[in-house]
């Protein structure tokens, strides 16, 4: 499996450096096949106009066979989008990163599914019980066990 | 070409698989091969190692198990082919099998754990019960009523028993202070039948005719009263004891009733000492008394000696009782009167009233902070929980020492023998006869009939109550005479601690030794 992970990485890589990515998407970081950082915002008429949000991906040997860690980056600079799936630590709710994903997704197409998550937004809000579980939150969002119960955002 | 023709994956120009994404051309294939595979009935195509992989990843991801064998796709269902032998499926079942037991297991163990416990709780407090009813009721009646021999119990033995002492219990908390400790102990035994012992059921088999009623249709004597009349003429009895008690403590100690002080809170202190260890708690006692009689505090020394002596003498009552001071115990009267030692929850937080001392002798001294004393908690130790408990649980047996104490007085005193009313021992053999009645009076009871064997009843109790030695009554005679002595040497002890503070003046000396030239004294001139 993880001569498929590399195998597989590199060729993402190089297709987002060859073909331009979608629009809002900018590569901002992809040193290595651990850690890739996304600038991502939403373009046209969204609640998030103008702002721009850091995306970071986190890979290890299984993927493509488990998804990979997707959060926003929060740090001096950086914050995450206020959204009822969004948490303030930038850990996101998103089934595709959980129990849907499928090696059918890549890098390019979970950055924009998230660009319309985001694009679809209709009230700036925080999620539910979002003080309590950033308190608890561990690291790595994967190993948190989400609650799918909103499919419409 | 012909028309049936389907191709197949192979027949791809370029396959590009799903998962790890690589391609290959059919005019460049790969070396060494790799097969490929189109599983589903959408587009998707893979490496068949790389979806073997993914379903493997997927099937031992919880969540996502029961999806592994679904194209994410088109949702078609794959198909494996495998070499899945008898064994193995065998092997398999067996597996999940094992789980479901391992779950049942567990369940079960953790119930067998609770129910041990309870089980455990349920015997000690019926065997407690079952000694508890023996002390109290002699062993006559006990062998009658109830019996060593559990199978012979009647359904409510097994769920009074173990009652009591819950209850014995709880009748010396707030909870349940204006009932006796011994209903538990009278409470569903009065009507109860004889239980069919060995001898008495054989005679049963062979008199078939005698229908197994035990209501008494014939006169019984009045005296001593049922049990049932007991229980129902208790509550007011012990009302208007509590009453005379309260006013009599007040005439005694010249104190005022004090508005009633509602008990704020319970401060549990577990490994905490008892109250009267507390070395404020008597001081408080002795600092109200003194308010009282608006004397200065007391010494501490000399109190705590006095204590041990009235420990010494009332056996089971706790000193720390003593240390309530009469204001607080109007306010926990009840329990008192029920059973002095209940003082147990003496609220040792007493300490905190204020020390009221050289105040005028009408002064409302134990309120003179009402906040302070609104304020006062009841502090729970683990001394005063043992001796709540073992005060409760030794009432029966201090109640049976009583009565034997009161049988073995009424040898020489026939008027004490007429109330005691002690009867022969019965003799055992005969006894179904004396219990039964045939069958064919029960046939023909008109309604007011019916009323007349239950007043009877509650007037007289059942036959067996009737006809027994009552040892039950020297008992509860004896009971209440040994609470109300300990309140007599309660009552005893404050009135003597109130005397001794009234009584306190300082001894005057003369100057004798001192240098006489630093006083200005008045000349014997003067004087004259």
């Amino acid at each position: 499996m993880a001569a498929v992970y590399m195998r597989r990485l590199g060729k993402e890589l190089r297709e987002i450096e060859t073909e331009a990515p979608p629009a809002g998407l900018r590569l901002l970081k992809a040193d290595d096949f651990d850690t890739w950082i996304f600038q991502i915002e939403v373009l046209g008429d969204s609640l998030y106009r103008g702002e721009r949000f850091a995306l970071k991906f986190r890979f290890d040997n299984t993927y493509p066979f488990s998804a990979p860690a997707v959060q926003f980056v929060v740090d001096s600079q950086m914050r995450a989008p206020v959204h009822p799936h969004v948490y303030t630590n930038g850990h996101i709710c998103a089934s595709i990163l959980g129990e849907d994903w499928s090696p059918t997704l890549s890098v390019i197409s979970v950055c924009i599914t998230i660009q319309s998550m985001l694009a679809s937004c209709k009230k700036k809000e925080l999620p539910e019980g979002n003080d309590t579980y950033v308190r608890t939150a561990p690291d790595n969002p994967k190993k948190t066990h989400f609650v799918y119960d909103d499919d419409t955002v | 070409m012909p028309d049936s023709w389907v191709p197949s994956v192979d027949d791809l120009r370029v396959k590009l698989c799903w998962i790890c994404r690589e391609e290959e051309r059919h005019d460049k294939p790969e070396q060494p091969p790799r097969r490929w595979t189109h599983p589903c009935n959408c587009t998707l195509v893979a490496h068949e190692s790389c979806l073997l992989d993914w379903i493997t990843a997927a099937q031992q991801t919880p969540e996502r198990a029961a999806n592994a064998l679904k194209c994410p796709q088109c949702s078609a269902v794959y198909e494996i082919i495998s070499d899945n032998p008898l064994a193995l499926r065998l092997l398999d079942r067996w597996n999940r099998l094992l789980s479901r037991v391992g779950k049942v297991v567990t369940v079960s163990t953790i119930g067998l754990v609770v129910t041990t416990f309870s089980a455990g709780i349920y015997l000690i407090c019926t065997s407690y019960g079952a000694f508890a009813l023996r002390e109290y009721l002699g062993s006559e009646m006990y062998d009658i009523l109830v019996s060593d021999d559990p199978s012979q119990w009647s359904w409510f033995a097994f769920t009074n028993l173990p009652l009591i002492p819950v209850t014995l219990i709880l009748s010396r908390t707030p909870l349940l202070n204006n009932y006796s400790p011994l209903l538990p102990l009278l409470f569903a035994w009065p009507t109860a039948t004889p239980i069919a012992t060995s001898d008495v059921a054989m005679r049963a088999h062979w008199e078939a005719s005698a229908a197994t009623s035990y209501i008494p249709m014939k006169a019984a004597p009045l005296w001593p009263p049922s049990p049932a009349l007991l229980c129902v003429l208790f509550p007011p009895l012990q009302a208007l004891y509590s009453a005379g008690k309260k006013r009599l403590t007040h005439w005694l100690l010249d104190t005022r009733e004090p508005a009633p002080v509602r008990i704020r809170g319970y401060e549990w202190a577990i490994g905490g000492g008892e109250a009267n260890m507390d070395p404020a708690a008597p001081a408080a006692f002795r600092l109200q008394v003194g308010a009282q009689v608006g004397r200065a505090a007391a010494r501490r020394q000399q109190q705590q000696q006095q204590q041990q002596q009235v420990g010494a003498v009332a056996a089971p009552a706790p000193a720390a009782e003593v240390a309530l001071a009469p204001v607080v115990q109007a306010q926990v009267e009840p329990v008192v009167a029920v059973d002095p030692p209940a003082a147990a929850l003496a609220p040792a937080a007493l300490a905190a009233a204020p020390p009221a001392a050289g105040q005028p002798v009408d002064a409302p001294a134990p309120n003179a902070d009402p906040a302070g004393a609104a304020e006062r908690t009841i502090r729970i130790t683990g001394a005063s929980i043992g001796r709540l408990i073992g005060g409760a649980l030794v009432l029966p047996t201090v109640s049976r020492i009583m009565g034997d104490l009161l049988l073995h007085a009424s040898h020489g005193l026939p008027l004490l023998r007429l109330l005691l009313a002690p009867r022969p021992p019965l003799l055992r053999v005969n006894s179904p006869r004396i219990w039964s009645l045939s069958a064919s009076h029960a046939e023909s009871r008109t309604p007011l009939q019916w009323l007349n064997v239950g007043l009877r009843l509650f007037l007289s109790g059942s036959n067996v109550w009737q006809e027994s030695d009552p040892v039950w009554w020297r008992n509860t005679l004896g009971l209440g005479i040994f609470l109300v002595a300990k309140d007599v040497v309660k009552l005893a002890h404050l009135w003597l601690a109130k005397r001794e503070l009234e009584s306190r003046s300082v001894k005057n000396r003369s100057f004798e030794g001192v240098d006489l030239r630093e006083l200005d004294l008045i000349t014997r001139a003067e004087i004259a």
